[in-house]
C-alpha cells in the first residue's frame, strides 16, 4: 500500500519568512486549457508542491431542475438528456425509471426488450465515455499519441450508437414505458463484431498503460485517495472503486436489465489508490462493458418495445439511482398526480466526487494537478448549481447576494444615470 | 578580401545559405515533423496549404504576424520585445557556423565550437528572460522549470560537443568534417561516440522543449509556461525560433557525428577528388553546392524524424523526474564515457580501425 507523502504545511522556513510568503496562489480555471468546462480551483503552492486546493463551482448553472417542473414527463426526457453531453442516455434512463417506478404503483410494467435496449445503449455509452476519458487523461500527461489512437477506436462505438439511434450525442432512445427504436438482426451482428474489435483494442491499451514507463511515472503515487477518505468524502463510481471501495449501483441495486446478468457481473476494483488505479479500473470496466453487451445481445428477448403509459403519474416520491459512467447518478422525483413533475432533483457523480479532488491534490506537484482533476472524469456543466459564496476572508473582495428586485433597481438606476450611454 | 568576397558573403548571409535558406529549411522541417508525427498518430496532418500542406508552417507564421500583439501592463515591454528579437537572431547566427554548402561553414574559425556552446546557452537564457519579463503567475513556474532544465541538459550537450572535439583533435566544425573525410567514416562510428550521439539527441530534445521534455511549456499544466503572455508577432518569432533551433540542433548533430554535408565521397576517394576539383570551376561549383546542400538536408531530416519519433512515444515527465533522470543517469554516464574517450580511445582506435582505414587508402 502506498503511503500518502504528506508535505509539512507551515514548516519552519529558513531566511526571512515574514517578508516573503511561504505559499503563493495559482488559479486553476475558470479558463484553462486542461479544463473542458469552466470551474475554479484555487491552488496554494509551495514551490511546485500543492498544499491546499479549494474548489469553487457554479459557473454554468443552467436551471434545468426548475425548467423540468414546467414540462411534461415526455418532454422532460428530452430535457434531462441535455444535462450532460457525454453521459446523456443514463439521465433519461434515470428519469424514466423514476416515472415508471411511480406508475408501477398502479401496476404498470415496462416490456423486457425495451429494458434490454436501454441497457445496451447505456453500456455503449459507458464504453465511449471511458475511452474518451482515457484520451483526455493521456493528453493531460502529454501523451498525445495514446490520445489520438484511443479516440480513433472510440469511433467504432460512436458509429454503433449512430446506427442504433441516428445520433451521436443525445440518442433519444427512451420514452416513458419503453424504448423508441428497435434493433434488427444486422445491427446486432454489427455490434457483436465491433465489440470484439473494441475488446481487442482495449486489451492493447491495458498492456500499454500497465507497461509504459512514462505513463506509470506520471500516474503512480499521484492523486492518492485512501479507501477511508473515499468513504468519508462520499466518492462514487470509478473514483471510489479505484480506492478499493466496491460500490456499483448496477450490482448493488440493479435497474433496467442489469438484474438479468448479475451472476456474470464484476465490480472492478483496484487497490493502488492513485491515478494509475483509476486508469486501470476504467480500462477493465470498458472491457467488462463489452462483455455485458455481448451477453445481452445474445439473450435479448422478443416482444414489444413499448407499452403506452398513462399520462398522469400518481403522487409519489421516488429516488432513482443509476450508475452513470462517472458514478452514481441520482434523480429524485416528486410527482403530484399530474403530467408534470412537482419537483425534480438531479445529483450527478461529479458533485459527489469534487471534494475528493482537493484531497487528492494535496501534497502533489503542481504538474500533477490537471491529471488529478481529470482523473475523476469531471463534468462540471452537469453538476453545476446555483451557489452562494460565503467569503470570510476580509482581505478579499466583498461578496454580495442580490435578489431579483435589487437587480432590477440597480439596472434602472444605472440606466437613469447613464442616459446618453451608447454601446 | 576584395569587393567580390564581401558581396558574396553578404548575399550568403542574407539568402543562401544564410537567413533565407535557414528559415526555408526550418519551415520545411517543421512540416516534416508535423506530417510524420501525425502519421504516427494515425492522423493526416497539414493538408491544404501547398502540396500536402507544405506551406502550412509558413502560413501559420504569417498569420501570427498579423495577429494582435498584446502586452500586459505589468510586464517589462521592452524586455519582451528584445527577447523575442534575440530569440530569433541567436539561432540564425548559430546556423551560419554550420557547414551546409561546403565542408566549412559560412563563418568559420578555429574554436567556433566554443562560440556555439555559448550560443546554445544564450538561447536557454533568452527563454528564462522571456518568462521573467512577462510577469505572469503561470509564466513563473514555467520560467523556473526552464531554468532548472537548462542546467541539466546543457552539461551533456557541452560534453558531447567537446568529446567530439577531443576525438577529432579539432576545435572547429570545419576541422571535424575534415577529420571525418580523412578517416573515411563519420564520427558516429568511432567507438564511444554512439553514446554521445544518443546523449546529444536526448539533450537536444530537452533543449527544444519537445515532448517528453516539454516541461517548461506544458500546455495542459501551466498553460504554455514562459510563453503564455506572448502573442502576435512575438509568438511568431518564438515559434520560428523553435524551428530554427530544431534545424540548428539537427545540423550540429549532423556535423559532429554524421560527417556534415558530405556523403558517399567519404568512401569513394575518386568522387571526393572530383568534387574538390570542381569547386574552383565557377560553372561546376553549383553542382558541388547542390550536392552538399542535398546531403545536409537529407541528414537533417533524418535527425528530425528521430526527434519526432521520440516526441510521439512518451508521456511528458515531471520536472523533478527529469532532473533526477538527468543528474543521476545522463550526466554521470556522459562524464564517465568522456574520461574513457580521453584515455583509451586513441589506443583502441589504432588497433580496430586501422584495418578499415586501409580499405580506402588513397594511392
Amino acid at each position: 500500500m502506498v503511503d500518502k507523502k504528506k508535505i509539512k504545511v507551515g514548516s519552519p522556513q529558513t531566511g526571512c519568512s515574514s517578508c516573503m510568503p511561504n505559499t503563493f496562489e495559482i488559479p486553476l480555471g475558470p479558463q484553462h486549457p486542461a479544463l473542458k468546462e469552466p470551474t475554479h480551483f484555487l491552488l496554494e503552492v509551495e514551490g511546485e508542491i500543492i498544499v491546499n486546493a479549494t474548489p469553487r463551482i457554479g459557473y454554468v448553472h443552467r436551471g434545468i431542475e426548475k425548467l423540468a417542473e414546467t414540462k411534461t414527463y415526455s418532454a422532460n426526457l428530452t430535457l434531462v438528456e441535455r444535462v450532460c453531453g457525454i453521459c446523456s442516455h443514463i439521465h433519461s434512463i434515470s428519469l424514466a425509471n423514476a416515472a415508471e417506478g411511480a406508475l408501477a404503483l398502479e401496476g404498470f410494467e415496462v416490456p423486457m426488450r425495451a429494458q434490454y435496449i436501454r441497457t445496451i445503449v447505456a453500456e455503449l455509452e459507458r464504453i465511449h465515455s471511458h475511452i474518451l476519458w482515457l484520451g483526455v487523461a493521456a493528453h493531460e500527461i502529454g501523451f498525445d499519441t495514446l490520445f489520438m489512437l484511443s479516440w480513433r477506436d472510440r469511433e467504432l462505438t460512436m458509429d454503433l450508437l449512430e446506427d442504433i439511434s441516428g445520433n451521436r450525442v443525445n440518442y433519444a432512445m427512451n420514452e416513458i414505458g419503453g424504448s423508441r427504436r428497435d434493433m434488427n438482426q444486422s445491427q446486432i451482428d454489427r455490434m457483436l463484431k465491433y465489440m470484439d474489435i473494441t475488446i481487442e483494442r482495449m486489451e492493447r491499451y491495458k498492456d500499454i498503460c500497465l507497461n509504459e514507463n512514462t505513463i506509470r511515472m506520471r500516474t503512480q503515487e499521484v492523486g492518492i485517495l485512501l479507501p477511508q477518505k473515499a468513504r468519508e468524502l462520499c466518492a462514487v463510481g470509478p473514483t471510489a472503486r479505484a480506492s478499493g471501495v466496491a460500490i456499483d449501483v448496477r450490482y448493488d441495486d440493479p435497474y433496467s436489465a442489469y438484474g438479468e446478468f448479475r451472476d456474470i457481473f464484476n465490480v472492478v476494483t483496484y487497490d493502488s489508490n492513485d491515478v494509475f488505479s483509476l486508469v486501470v479500473v476504467r480500462i477493465i470496466e470498458t472491457i467488462e462493458a463489452c462483455i455485458y453487451i455481448k451477453w445481452m445481445l445474445k439473450n435479448i428477448p422478443d416482444g414489444p418495445i413499448f407499452k403506452k403509459a398513462p399520462r398522469k403519474v400518481p403522487e409519489a416520491q421516488i429516488l432513482s439511482r443509476t450508475e452513470a459512467p462517472r458514478g452514481e447518478l441520482i434523480h429524485y422525483l416528486w410527482s403530484n398526480n399530474t403530467n408534470k413533475p412537482y419537483r425534480l432533483k438531479i445529483t450527478t457523480p461529479t458533485l459527489s466526487n469534487i471534494n475528493t479532488v482537493s484531497e487528492m491534490m494535496k501534497g502533489d506537484y503542481l504538474a500533477d494537478s490537471t491529471i488529478t482533476l481529470a482523473s475523476i472524469d469531471p463534468c462540471f456543466s452537469c453538476e453545476d448549481r446555483m451557489i452562494t459564496v460565503v467569503n470570510n476572508d476580509r482581505r478579499k473582495a466583498k461578496v454580495e447576494t442580490w435578489s431579483e428586485s435589487q437587480l432590477r433597481k440597480y439596472s434602472n438606476d444605472w440606466h437613469t444615470a447613464n442616459k446618453r450611454w451608447k454601446k | 578580401m576584395n569587393a567580390v568576397w564581401w558581396i558574396l558573403t553578404i548575399l550568403g548571409i542574407l539568402f543562401f545559405p544564410g537567413i533565407g535558406f535557414c528559415i526555408s529549411i526550418a519551415l520545411f522541417d517543421e512540416w516534416i515533423d508535423r506530417k510524420f508525427y501525425a502519421a504516427l498518430q494515425d492522423r493526416i496532418g497539414p493538408e491544404h496549404a501547398g502540396f500536402k500542406g507544405i506551406l502550412q508552417p509558413l502560413a501559420d507564421f504569417l498569420k501570427l504576424l498579423s495577429n494582435e500583439d498584446i502586452e500586459p501592463e505589468a510586464a517589462d515591454k521592452w524586455g519582451m520585445r528584445l527577447t523575442a528579437i534575440f530569440g530569433l537572431a541567436i539561432p540564425l547566427v548559430a546556423l551560419l557556423f554550420i557547414p551546409i554548402i561546403d565542408t566549412t561553414g559560412l563563418l568559420s574559425f578555429e574554436g567556433d565550437i566554443l562560440l556555439l556552446a555559448f550560443l546554445t546557452t544564450m538561447i536557454a537564457l533568452i527563454i528564462y528572460l522571456a518568462g521573467w519579463f512577462s510577469a505572469n503567475r503561470l509564466a513563473m513556474p514555467g520560467t523556473m522549470r526552464a531554468a532548472s532544465q537548462l542546467l541539466s541538459y546543457e552539461i551533456p550537450i557541452l560534453l558531447a560537443m567537446f568529446a567530439v572535439a577531443l576525438r577529432t583533435q579539432s576545435f572547429s566544425l570545419a576541422g571535424i568534417v575534415d577529420w571525418q573525410l580523412d578517416a573515411h567514416r563519420p564520427t558516429l562510428f568511432s567507438l564511444p561516440m554512439v553514446i554521445f550521439f544518443l546523449v546529444f539527441l536526448l539533450s537536444s530534445q530537452a533543449e527544444l522543449e519537445r515532448s517528453p521534455f516539454d516541461i517548461p511549456t506544458a500546455e495542459t499544466e501551466i498553460v504554455g509556461g514562459w510563453e503564455v503572455e506572448y502573442s502576435g508577432k512575438k509568438l511568431g518569432f518564438f515559434r520560428l525560433s523553435a524551428d530554427l533551433q530544431m534545424v540548428f540542433s539537427a545540423g550540429l548533430a549532423v556535423t559532429l557525428f554524421l560527417g556534415g554535408p558530405t556523403g558517399v565521397e567519404m568512401w569513394i576517394p575518386s568522387f571526393a577528388d572530383w568534387l574538390a576539383g570542381i569547386e574552383g570551376v565557377s560553372g561546376l561549383a553549383v553542382v558541388a553546392i547542390l550536392y552538399y546542400t542535398t546531403m545536409f538536408a537529407i541528414k537533417t531530416t533524418i535527425i528530425v524524424l528521430i526527434l519526432s519519433t521520440m516526441r510521439a512515444l512518451m508521456a511528458r515527465l515531471r520536472i523533478e523526474q527529469f532532473l533526477e533522470f538527468s543528474w543521476k543517469w545522463v550526466i554521470p554516464v556522459t562524464l564517465g564515457v568522456f574520461v574513457i574517450t580521453f584515455f583509451y580511445v586513441p589506443w583502441t582506435d589504432q588497433v580496430i580501425w586501422s584495418h578499415w582505414e586501409g580499405l580506402f587508402e588513397v594511392a
